[in-house]
């Protein structure tokens, strides 16, 4: 795993860099530490990461617009900061976990372990960012009937006909998404409340309809699933 | 009951000469004040106007004819047949001819009064008058009454005290009487004439002075209360410097009014009299030289060199009316000096005027109030200078002072508001800073940087956990206060720069030129300075340096913080950026509680660093 940390305070961003590499070992393929958003930003446009950990209130800029950025990369998300009262906040907008400050090597590894094992965030995002012309922008989670996974990137299906591309991957992002949305095939995430009906489409191969004409590949272990659910 | 007097003042032996403009002028520093103006005034508005006939019986009558007089003494003057055609004319109604008698001599006035028929008639009557000099007063050629000692020197000369003379009821039968009046004035600071003179029975003339002395410890009673409530609302916080001097006006009004009362009707000692007589000048300064409507709109008013102006230039005009009050200057001169108080009088309500209008251009509170007012007091004054009519004065200050007193409400009404949204404004002020340095994330990050320390380097972690409670210590020390001594906040942003560069790893330090200690600035402003150039441009540096000089500059003091951070973008501070960030609020709202409208804060990029220069003006 290839772990950034941009954490301002030296002394704490060196005892972050000791505690992961402690609890990831060998996994942890890299660790780089920046002190400032620019500095972060500047290595993320250089190389990719799959987890940043991410102090909130950097150098005085607004965490949240940092936040936003981050959620719309590749990577996931760890939020490590003393302002716990805006961990709800943070969630919102897609973060895996919030490690609050001070903090000990068991609550860090429990937030490595999700990270790792593709476990899903203590709390669903509310918004899903993404990128466009440049600028984040911010989905509303209700306005998304489903997601379509395609290699490195996601295609965001919502309600209204439009589609958005999100750059990362249908796992990382399914682990941000709330419990309403299943992987019903291997390549697709739905938004189980607007499933109208189950359509056979002959040689064992099954679609679901969300409406409006929209249907989308069910798997056969899913389909499988649903009739028991029923 | 009937009145007895019926004043034929049309008759040949009354008659009422036209007032030559000249001598029709009163001298004003008694008649445009209560005694004899008031006197005077109560007889004429609740009688008749002075030389108009007065047809049916009266209880009291002015006797406001033309009378004869002439220097010099005489025991056959008292006689009613005593040929006075050749004697010289005067209508003491007017307090024309103040210097008819020289000082020198005994002085006599006659009067013929002529008693009508009917049923008040052969009642016994009075005469009224004021105690100006001695006197003696003979009816048809009988001595009735003698007011103090004459003399044909000043040391013979004895002031009385009385009021009221007595004639028999023998003596008034109807038809023509003879009132003969003899006085000596040798006092300078006397008039020698006999004035405020009139007829009527006992009874009524007794309460008729009765009533002055209640109208006159009536108001001056009203003027006395006003003065020291506003006095010890002055004593008492929340009410402005402007309470002071509104006093202060109202007690000069108040004691004026007293003082000429007191002088007229108490026997005073020669001494007593001088001092009465000093007082009364210097009631007279501060009645025509302080504007209160000036004092109440001071603090916002532009030109504030018009008070002391004002207050000079009174100097030359009260202090030659103070020396014909006392004898000082002879009295001949009061004539002269008056017309000059009268200018000055004119002025003083025109540059009222003009801080009023001023005041209702700009919608200041209470100016509506105070414009009445002034206009009320012009138009008073113009009365009594134009028309002779005493009472104008005296009614125009009171009016005055009733709407300052109203402006003046509304003034500290406004104020108390003020004050009371300040204080909320300081205690919100006092818990931002509370929260903005003891919130919980600074003091989790502490902790965090501490545990790092522990795991690192044991002995750092007590440095940062000594530097942390020294912080804490002199922020709860300093929280409370409006403003606290510089050298303080100086080792506030010390202990706060020691806590920052342990938990970074880094070394900042604050260097102070200029600073004399004693020099006052709110709590937490230079400290929120320095946490605003530390959040800004040290990523990446192990070293900051921060510089606090102290300049003198023309009218106040200039603290310039130079911190050697650079902001990588080189933008404003993100806080003006997005209109305002809490800290520089927090500064700015401080610096405004503390020196209202005498400060400005400038930040700016320069070489190699960030500039922040803060002006205090004195």
């Amino acid at each position: 795993m290839r772990i950034l940390i941009a954490e301002d305070e030296r002394v704490t961003a060196r005892r972050l860099e000791r505690m992961v590499g402690e609890i990831l070992g060998d996994e942890a393929e890299s660790i780089a530490v920046k002190e400032s958003l620019s500095d972060a930003e500047e290595y993320l446009f250089e190389k990719p990461i799959d987890l940043l950990l991410l102090d909130l209130n950097l150098h005085g800029e607004d965490g949240y617009d940092l936040l936003k950025l981050a959620a719309a990369g590749s990577f996931q998300t760890i939020v490590v900061s003393a302002n716990a009262d805006r961990a709800v906040e943070a969630f919102q907008y897609g973060v895996l976990d919030f490690v609050p400050k001070p903090f000990d090597l068991d609550r860090l590894a429990r937030a490595l372990e999700r990270a790792n094992a593709k476990g899903q965030s203590q709390a669903p995002a509310k918004y899903l960012s993404v990128r466009k012309h440049g600028k984040v922008e911010l989905i509303p989670m209700e306005k998304v009937l489903y997601l379509q996974g395609a290699g490195d990137y996601v295609e965001i299906h919502l309600e209204d006909g439009r589609m958005e591309l999100h750059s990362k991957t249908l796992e990382t992002l399914g682990a941000l998404l709330p419990a309403h949305f299943e992987r019903i095939h291997k390549s697709y995430i739905a938004d189980m409340r607007a499933m109208r009906g189950i359509v056979l489409q002959g040689a064992g191969k099954y679609a679901m309809d969300l409406g409006k004409g929209r249907q989308v590949p069910l798997s056969r272990v899913k389909y499988k699933e649903l009739k028991e659910r029923a | 009951m009937d009145g007895p007097i019926h004043s034929p003042t049309r008759s040949a032996a009354v008659p009422v000469p036209k007032p030559r403009k000249g001598d029709s002028r009163p001298p004003r520093p008694f008649s445009h004040g209560i005694l004899p103006g008031l006197v005077l005034a109560f007889a004429v508005t609740v009688l008749a106007a002075p030389s108009a006939p007065v047809p049916a019986w009266e209880k009291i009558v002015p006797l406001s004819g033309v009378w004869k007089f002439r220097s010099g003494d005489s025991a056959a003057w008292a006689q009613p047949g005593y040929p006075d055609a050749g004697w010289d004319s005067a209508s003491l109604m007017t307090f024309a001819h103040q210097e008819l008698v020289s000082r020198r001599d005994f002085a006599w006035f006659r009067l013929q009064v002529d008693l009508p028929p009917g049923p008040g008639s052969g009642k016994s009557l009075a005469i009224g008058h004021l105690p100006y000099t001695p006197q003696e007063f003979y009816w048809d050629g009988v001595l009735i009454g003698r007011n103090g000692t004459l003399g044909a020197s000043r040391e013979e000369e004895r002031m009385g005290g009385n009021l009221l003379e007595e004639i028999p009821s023998r003596l008034t039968g109807p038809g023509p009487h003879l009132l003969a009046i003899r006085l000596s004035a040798h006092n300078p600071i006397v008039y020698p004439f006999p004035a405020g003179i009139i007829l009527g029975e006992p009874a009524a003339i007794e309460l008729h002075l009765m009533r002055e002395v209640m109208v006159m410890t009536f108001l001056a009673g009203i003027f006395m209360f006003g003065s020291l409530y506003r006095f010890l609302n002055y004593r008492s916080s929340g009410y402005g410097r402007n309470s002071f001097y509104f006093s202060v006006f109202v007690l000069a009004c108040a004691s004026y009014i007293l003082l000429q009362y007191l002088i007229f009707v108490l026997t005073l000692s020669d001494s007593a009299q001088f001092a009465a007589r000093l007082a009364l000048g210097v009631s007279w300064y501060f009645m025509v030289s302080m504007i209160p409507d000036f004092y109440i709109f001071a603090e916002t008013f532009p030109y504030r060199w018009v008070g002391k102006a004002q207050l000079i230039a009174g100097v030359f005009f009260a202090a030659p009316m103070t020396m014909v009050f006392t004898g000082i200057l002879p009295y001949h001169y009061a004539n002269r000096v008056e017309t000059a108080n009268q200018v000055f009088t004119y002025c003083s309500i025109c540059i009222s005027i003009w801080v009023i209008a001023w005041a209702v251009w700009r919608r200041q509170t209470g100016s509506r109030p105070a414009l009445m007012g002034i206009l009320s007091l012009l138009l008073g004054v113009f009365i009594t200078y134009t028309f002779d009519v005493s009472w104008g004065w005296a009614a125009g200050v009171a009016a005055h002072i009733v709407f300052l007193a109203s402006a003046q409400s509304l003034q500290t009404a406004e104020r108390l508001r003020n004050h009371r949204e300040s204080e909320i404004r300081s205690a919100r002020l006092e818990i931002e800073l509370l929260k903005k340095n003891i919130q919980p994330h600074f003091l989790l990050n502490s902790l965090n940087s501490i545990i790092a320390w522990l795991e690192e380097e044991p002995k750092t972690a007590v440095h940062l956990v000594n530097a942390l409670a020294d912080e804490l210590e002199i922020l709860l020390k300093v929280s409370a206060e409006k403003t606290i001594r510089v050298d303080e906040e100086i080792r506030l942003c010390q202990t706060h720069l020691q806590v920052m560069g342990l938990r970074q790893d880094k070394r900042y330090r604050l260097d102070s030129h200029g600073i004399r200690g004693e020099e006052h600035l709110p709590p937490l402003v230079l400290h929120t300075l320095v946490e605003n150039g530390l959040t800004h441009g040290y990523a990446g540096k192990s070293e900051g340096v921060f510089v606090l000089k102290r300049e003198d500059i023309p009218g106040g003091i200039r603290f310039s913080l130079f911190n050697d951070g650079v902001p990588k973008e080189r933008r404003d501070w993100k806080g003006e950026k997005k209109g305002e960030g809490t800290g520089l609020r927090y500064v700015r709202s401080r610096l405004e509680e503390a020196f209202p409208g005498r400060w400005s804060l400038d930040s700016r990029a320069i070489a190699d660093g960030w500039q922040v220069l803060l002006d205090v003006r004195h």
